[in-house]
């Protein structure tokens, strides 16, 4: 038994590929289906996403599992293995596990920490476990990877603060009003970086809306979408002393809110906190400005600054969630390990207590005499030696799953016991002869296939 | 015997507050979610520890303990303690209590180390009186309140100077927004102007029905009432929208600056507050 991952995704694969090879929402679970049903495949979940395609695997054989899986993508999405083959990345064993923990938790994401993937991953679980694709070894490690997923987020930083320029500056103005439903918003230029920053407001809560414009016509389009009002550059004073939030980016050369103007304004607002982001370049709000009390000026190149110490801080949180997945990957090997001594220590109780069974039938043939009271005594004794004779190797056994050579101390133990039972070998397919159970042991590194 | 052990048990449990207040520390310093965590669990059991003792004490001097100085203090650190608590609980605002503990941490700290001066039972047996006690409680919960609202202040203050200065860092995205550490603040004076009128009320009509030597011009009467018209103006300025922000964070602390003098000093300079101090 083997884990592989095999996908392509956007720091692979340009878009065009990317698009030929996704698979969507009302096909994912019919895919997982079809690629059960291929040779090799013990269980399958399939991710994709606008940014990734990837397909997870339980296979028999690592090369086997390698080719059908690409051979079940060429078959999907008719394409020929070699068109796509160089964009895959395949990774095995402790490579798979890391990726998809990696993935889940938002460390592969385009935007670092983003969260929308660990709701996409457990999707394409639930559909798997639907299509009947997961099993044993699946439903755990996606089961622990969610957890993870949740755990790292909690107890990081990893997704709490703003990464793109737009969305610090909607957050730096709720660092100041908190909820902005209320507060009157003033576009100063109905460019697209106007635009952009209403949408983004809008889509905060903000309502009141006013857009100046030195083309009235154009700051009536712009105020309209948005149930806004239109005002004329003649009327920027006023319409200053009622704003609390002022976004401006037109392409004017000089400023157009000059810290007289402010010092002016700042009289009638009674120092009103006012929020003013200046996207334009050349800027169009005077520096100066912001030495007034409860005036938060921040022009373009601070908003970037915001972004890049929130992207340090969750590149440190990134770190801390590595080794959080490393200490993961040795606890899910550990229950993988396990679960190669369940029908070993199933299978030395059943010995043994056939082993009872057949003494105390011999005891009833010696001594027929038995009252049932006395069976049941007898019954009673003998399986308590039994116990306690296997209490010690049970417990040892448990232990050596835990430890890396485990695969050799089962043997030994095995042998020690005389263990052959056959239904070990059906109880368990993971351990047949030909598919070690040795995630720890030989830990793969990852293969890229370009 | 009972005071000694009770010290003693004092002082086992500032050791666990210092250290409570040394993790949050460096949760504010380093972002440490593990030792802000852990210094929560530290401050629970403080808090348990603390509640323990209080009613221990209510039973064995089977009064309400407010009658001295170093009860009041108790009382004010551990109303400060369970409100942090339930702060932190229910607003989720972020370095409160770290905050609000350094105020609780430095008043247990002289009720425990400051020398013991037990009133005596004569004493005790005269103060004894229900107006008494309510005055000196609700003085006590509104100076909380103020305390409080002093905390928001401060924060709000270190907010306003992280934006302003463009500070961009993990306090400032987990410090609370300036609007509502200016409402909490405010709110906070809302409840403490009350109590702190309500309670100068009950403590004039106490001391006219009580006291023979009573004067009007009582440094403690005046100092409260400075107090009660500061806060006033406060809250009136909040109201009429006549002052935002920085200043009103900064006239707030300095009142609670007044709060602290009013507390310590002016009651050594009373005539008639004299067991009080």
């Amino acid at each position: 038994m083997y884990i592989i991952a095999v996908g392509l995704n956007y720091k692979t694969a340009p878009v065009e590929i990317r698009e030929r090879l996704s698979f969507n929402e009302e096909e994912l679970q019919s895919a997982m289906t079809a690629l059960k049903n291929k040779k090799s495949i013990l269980e399958n979940v399939i991710v994709s996403t606008c940014n990734r395609t990837e397909v997870y695997a339980v296979v028999d054989q690592l090369h086997t599992g390698r080719y059908y899986i690409k051979d079940f993508l060429a078959e999907w999405f008719r394409m020929d293995k070699d068109e796509f083959s160089p964009y895959l990345f395949i990774y095995e064993q402790d490579g798979a596990i890391e990726h998809l923990f990696k993935v889940i938790c938002g460390l592969n994401s385009m935007v670092l920490g983003e969260t929308q993937i660990l709701g996409q991953v457990r999707n394409s679980f639930l559909t798997g476990q639907e299509a009947g694709s997961t099993g044993t070894i699946f439903n755990h490690l996606f089961k622990e990877a969610i957890t993870l997923a949740k755990k790292g987020h909690s107890e990081t930083e990893i997704g709490s603060n703003a990464v793109s320029v737009s969305y610090a500056a909607v957050e730096l103005a709720k660092k100041i009003f908190g909820d902005l439903k209320d507060k009157h918003v003033l576009i100063v230029g109905a460019g697209k970086m106007g635009e952009l920053a209403i949408e983004n407001l809008h889509g905060s809560g903000a309502t009141n809306i006013t857009v100046i414009n030195r083309t009235f016509e154009k700051a009536q389009n712009l105020a309209e979408r948005f149930n806004g009002t239109a005002k004329s550059l003649q009327e920027m004073q006023c319409a200053l002393v009622e704003a609390d939030i002022l976004i401006s980016s037109t392409g004017s050369k000089d400023y157009v809110i000059t810290k007289e103007m402010m010092d002016s304004v700042n009289k009638m607002r009674k120092n009103k906190p006012l929020f003013m982001v200046d996207i334009a370049v050349p800027r169009d709000l005077d520096p100066q400005i912001s030495e007034a009390e409860n005036i938060f000026l921040y022009d373009i190149d601070d908003l970037e600054g915001i972004v890049e110490a929130n992207l340090a801080e969750r590149k440190k949180a990134a770190e801390k969630i590595m080794m959080m997945i490393e200490a993961e990957i040795v606890h899910f090997n550990q229950w993988v390990n396990m679960l190669g001594v369940v029908p070993v220590i199933t299978a030395l109780r059943e010995k043994a207590l056939a082993i009872q069974s057949e003494t105390l039938k011999s005891i009833e043939r010696k001594m027929p005499n038995l009252t049932e009271r006395d069976k049941k005594i007898l019954s009673k004794h003998t399986k308590s030696i039994v116990n306690q004779l296997l209490k010690d190797p049970i417990t040892q056994a448990k232990e050596i799953a835990a430890e890396p050579n485990a695969q050799q101390q089962l043997a030994l133990f095995k042998r020690i016991f005389n263990i052959q039972d056959p239904a070990l070998e059906t109880e368990n397919t993971l351990l047949a002869e030909n598919t070690p159970l040795k995630l720890s042991q030989h830990p793969s590194p990852a293969i890229i296939q370009r | 015997m009972f005071e000694i052990m009770m010290t003693r048990l004092h002082e086992g449990m500032i050791i666990l507050y210092a250290v409570s207040i040394l993790l949050y520390f460096i949760d504010f310093l380093q972002q440490n979610r593990k030792a802000n965590q852990f210094a929560f669990w530290l401050l629970s059991i403080v808090w348990v520890l603390q509640t323990i003792f209080l009613f221990l004490y209510i039973i064995h001097t089977k009064r309400f303990p407010v009658l001295t100085i170093f009860e009041g203090l108790y009382f004010y650190a551990w109303v400060l303690l369970t409100l942090s608590i339930v702060i932190n609980r229910l607003l989720r605002v972020d370095f409160t209590v770290f905050f609000i503990n350094i105020i609780g941490f430095i008043i247990m700290a002289i009720h425990t180390f400051a020398p013991v001066q037990m009133p005596t039972e004569t004493m005790s047996e005269r103060l004894i009186s229900e107006l008494l006690l309510i005055h000196i409680t609700m003085a006590i919960l509104s100076y909380v309140a103020f305390s409080l609202s002093f905390v928001f202040s401060a924060l709000y203050l270190l907010q306003y100077k992280l934006l302003k200065e463009k500070k961009w860092g993990h306090r400032l995205w987990r410090l609370n927004d300036l609007a509502k550490l200016e409402k909490m603040s405010y709110i906070l004076n809302l409840v403490g102007v009350p109590m702190l009128l309500l309670s100068l009320i009950l403590g004039l009509q106490w001391a006219l029905i009580k006291l023979h030597h009573f004067h009007w011009y009582d440094s403690k009467i005046i100092g409260s009432f400075i107090l009660l018209i500061i806060y006033s103006i406060i809250i009136y300025f909040h109201e009429r929208k006549n002052m935002f922000g920085k200043n009103l964070a900064y006239l707030n602390v300095a009142a609670f600056l007044i709060v602290l003098i009013n507390f310590f000093l002016v009651s050594r300079l009373s005539a008639f507050h004299f067991w009080y101090s």
